[in-house]
């Protein structure tokens, strides 16, 4: 019934007239039911898959409306959406992305997952934007995806096999999706992996495991259609001459890969250290980018249809093998007081084979190491120590031992062994690469980014207030908040279009410091301007932004769009794109009782200095709150306002809202008793399988 | 007194190493030390270069003028440009 409303007020209620989409989508979603083994048609109208874009807000979307408030995640009743993004397989720059979404194990709150690869592009060549997965399978299965349909086939063969060993022995198929024994052992952390890209965060991997699901395989030859060929071929060629042509996206990312922000992280003391206890060290070059690319590098690689290439090859124990992204070197690696860039590469591979999250991954490692050095927690982990963690990564995928704690993620682990003001995570996702104390916009952007711990969600202010050629004051509040609204909701509209968030770096032109000296006092000035202009952005909330029926050339997203779709599109209308997801994904977490007390950091972030002499140095996120509620149009509880909801045309959730408001005061103690309750489950599954160990 | 100077980006090869010591009180004093040091090119990478002292950029703080201390960090860092046509291969 929900599905039938949804569709007739898309048509009557959604805002405007009836827009035809005459490309880049294929227009068909399937439902699978793996209960009831049975596979059909799942209705999306054209308005909602241009209101969103397809990707993670169709995602968002479909949960809202499918799935029940309270909703254990690792019940048959939990939801998993694999879905594509309007441009996905396109062929328009790194067109390769595609989407996972589902109500997280690990946090409770809305989860998403991004990853490159195949998988989207052959999933659109078989027909499909998506597939949304429910129930539970009475054994291990595979779905295999082709031209012809959907089957759902038995895995009994591929359970417990590492995700290497489960893709080679899936045999020819044009795309993969795997879980490794992490997921098959519900890890809260754990990953689906896609040849060797990741979807990584927020125990995706655990859900379809909670589903006995161990594989997804994709074949299919069809045109994916675009609208205006011609128009299309233009502006793909401008938007890859321009990333070719910029000093990140042409050179820093080809050459090192994302690794080439350590030594950038580690100058300006936004590379964690010890748990996050600093930002610097003094090893932090032997991990870096350049010396993995003097040392270890074999080639760059990149997904299907990207310019950029960001991805390593290198060469480590006789064979040839991913290199580590940044993420995984800083969590993996400085955050353990790890420097030795071989010994990350094999935890990578580690926690790629048993299919783990390696940011998640290395903040409970180094969580557990401090819970050690402090007393509370009975392990041989210790800082600096590396020839246990691939053993102990091994444990913790099959819960074998201290495994079957460290399983569970930094939140729950607190919750046993105290030490709450270290663990590092945001509403239980664990904290990413960027120490945020000397980059407090970013901290802001933790603290309130849906998905919690994350700094894409986040908006990557580091980028501006540290490691991008441009900078502002790191340590000023002014003008923060609406910065990080304004990227948050530009991140969500490239993120759920199905193209890489990397493209981002081109947005902000490079080689401004041939012209204006980065220490100079008219650098100083551009920076003060920019946060002074916070005034005007504040205002973002209020303005129509999709009336803003203009393009430009350094924002080519929307151009691309109208090109694949035939539908006129402009900047306003895709950054309401993104406004629009970021308040759906806020409304869902509202519902599953997340309320403004889990807008936090963990103490460590906002009570202790980063640096012993300057005060400043730690995150103010509850002054900032505030004023980041006002740039979003949302209350001082922080509940999207009803002007932002009509706005955005998700007036229909405007009842949504008033249940909220009504429960807003018990609802955050009730979430957590909650989810006491229903953590048993996961224990359940296991013994009902007989795979506890 | 000591300060320990780090270079970081296409710098790096104006200098010719990655990183060394100065002397010097004020990061003014340190950036002509090194240019005298490392030659022109050095002065003029310089230029197209942000100057952290401890992880602080002295365009918020006192400029060249900011001053130095003994065990002080200096780091010249640069993002890299697209310096030549030289990319990854694959």
């Amino acid at each position: 019934m929900g599905r039938i409303k949804s569709l007739i007020s898309s048509f009557i209620g959604g805002g405007g007239y009836y827009r035809r989409i005459a490309g880049g989508f294929m227009k068909r979603y399937a439902l699978i039911d793996l209960t009831r083994r049975r596979v059909e048609d799942y209705p999306v109208a054209d308005e909602e898959m241009l209101d969103y874009l397809g990707g993670k807000g169709l995602a968002a979307h479909i949960l809202l409306n499918e799935l029940p408030a309270g909703t254990n995640p690792l019940d048959e009743d939990n939801i998993l959406v694999i879905n594509t993004g309007v441009l996905t397989g396109t062929g328009s720059p790194t067109s390769g992305r595609f989407n996972a979404a589902t109500k997280s194990p690990l946090t409770g709150a809305i989860g998403t997952s991004n990853s490159g690869g195949d998988f989207g592009t052959f999933l659109k060549k078989a027909g499909y934007d998506g597939i949304v997965i429910r129930g539970k399978a009475d054994g291990p299965v595979h779905i295999d995806i082709t031209e012809d349909g959907i089957e759902i086939l038995d895995a009994k063969n591929l359970w417990g096999l590492t995700t290497e060993k489960a893709q080679a022995a899936l045999g020819k198929k044009d795309a993969k999706l795997v879980i490794g024994p992490a997921g098959e052992n519900l890890v809260r952390f754990a990953s689906i992996h896609c040849g060797h890209r990741v979807l990584g965060r927020i125990g995706i991997g655990a859900v379809m495991g909670s589903k006995h699901l161990k594989a997804i395989t994709v074949s299919g030859k069809k045109n994916i259609p675009i609208a205006r060929p011609d128009r299309f071929k233009e502006v793909t060629r401008k938007w890859t001459a321009a990333l070719r042509k910029h000093a990140i996206t042409g050179y820093q990312l080809p050459k090192f890969g994302t690794a080439g922000n350590v030594n950038m992280c580690n100058a300006t003391r936004t590379l964690p250290v010890r748990n996050f206890k600093a930002g610097h060290h003094e090893k932090a070059y032997q991990i870096s980018g350049e010396t993995m690319a003097e040392n270890l590098l074999v080639k760059n690689v990149g997904c299907r249809f990207c310019p950029i290439r960001c991805g390593r090859w290198v060469r480590e124990g006789g064979k040839q093998k991913k290199g580590p992204e940044y993420e995984t070197i800083a969590l993996m690696g400085s955050n353990l007081e790890n420097f030795n860039i071989k010994k990350i590469v094999q935890l990578s591979e580690a926690c790629d084979n048993l299919g783990m999250d390696t940011i998640s991954a290395g903040c409970v490692l180094g969580f557990a190491m401090e819970l050690a050095e402090n007393g509370k927690l009975d392990s041989e982990l210790r800082f600096g120590r590396t020839d246990n963690l691939v053993e102990t990564l091994g444990d913790i995928a099959r819960r074998r031992g201290i495994g079957d704690e460290l399983a569970e993620g930094t939140m729950r682990m607190a919750e046993k062994h105290g030490g709450a003001d270290y663990s590092m995570n945001v509403k239980g996702l664990e904290m990413p690469g960027y120490e945020p104390r000397r980059s407090i916009g970013m901290g802001l952007g933790y603290a309130t980014a849906n998905r919690g711990g994350c700094h894409l969600n986040a908006g990557y202010l580091v980028f501006f207030e540290a490691i991008g050629p441009t900078q502002i004051d790191p340590l000023v509040k002014q003008g923060k908040a609406e910065l990080d609204v304004l990227q948050q909701n530009l991140f969500d509209a490239i993120s759920t279009s199905g193209s890489c968030i990397f493209t981002a770096y081109a947005v902000v032109p490079s080689g401004a410091e041939e012209h204006i000296t980065p220490y100079s006092r008219a650098s100083a000035m551009m920076a003060k301007t920019l946060t002074s202009s916070g005034f005007l952005l504040a205002y973002q909330s209020k303005l129509p932004i999709e009336k803003l029926k203009i393009n430009v050339p350094f924002i080519p997203y929307p151009m691309v769009i109208a090109a694949a779709t035939g539908v006129d599109y402009s900047v306003g209308d895709f950054l309401a794109a993104g406004e629009r997801v970021y308040n759906l994904e806020r409304m869902f977490n509202l519902r599953e009782g997340f309320t403004r007390d889990d807008d936090i950091l963990p103490r460590r972030m906002t009570h202790e200095q980063q640096d012993p002499g300057n005060p400043d140095t730690k995150v103010p996120v509850e002054a900032m709150l505030p004023k980041y509620y006002k740039a979003r149009g949302w209350d001082d509880e922080g509940v999207p306002g009803e002007a932002m909801l009509e706005k955005l045309g998700l007036a229909g959730l405007l009842p949504l809202r008033e249940a909220v408001k009504e429960r807003m005061g018990p609802a955050h103690r009730k979430r957590l008793e909650t989810r006491k309750e229903q953590d048993v489950l996961a224990r359940q599954i296991l013994e009902e399988r007989g795979e506890k160990k | 007194m000591s300060v320990n100077v780090i270079f970081t980006g296409p710098i790096k090869a104006a200098a010719g190493e990655v990183c060394t010591t100065s002397d010097s009180e004020t990061v003014r004093e340190l950036v002509a030390e090194l240019e005298r040091r490392y030659g022109d090119e050095f002065g003029r990478e310089a230029k197209k270069t942000k100057i952290l002292v401890n992880g602080y950029a002295i365009q918020f703080y006192d400029f060249l003028d900011t001053k130095l201390k003994s065990g002080d960090t200096v780091d010249f860092l640069q993002n890299w440009r697209v310096m030549d046509k030289q990319r990854g291969s694959e």
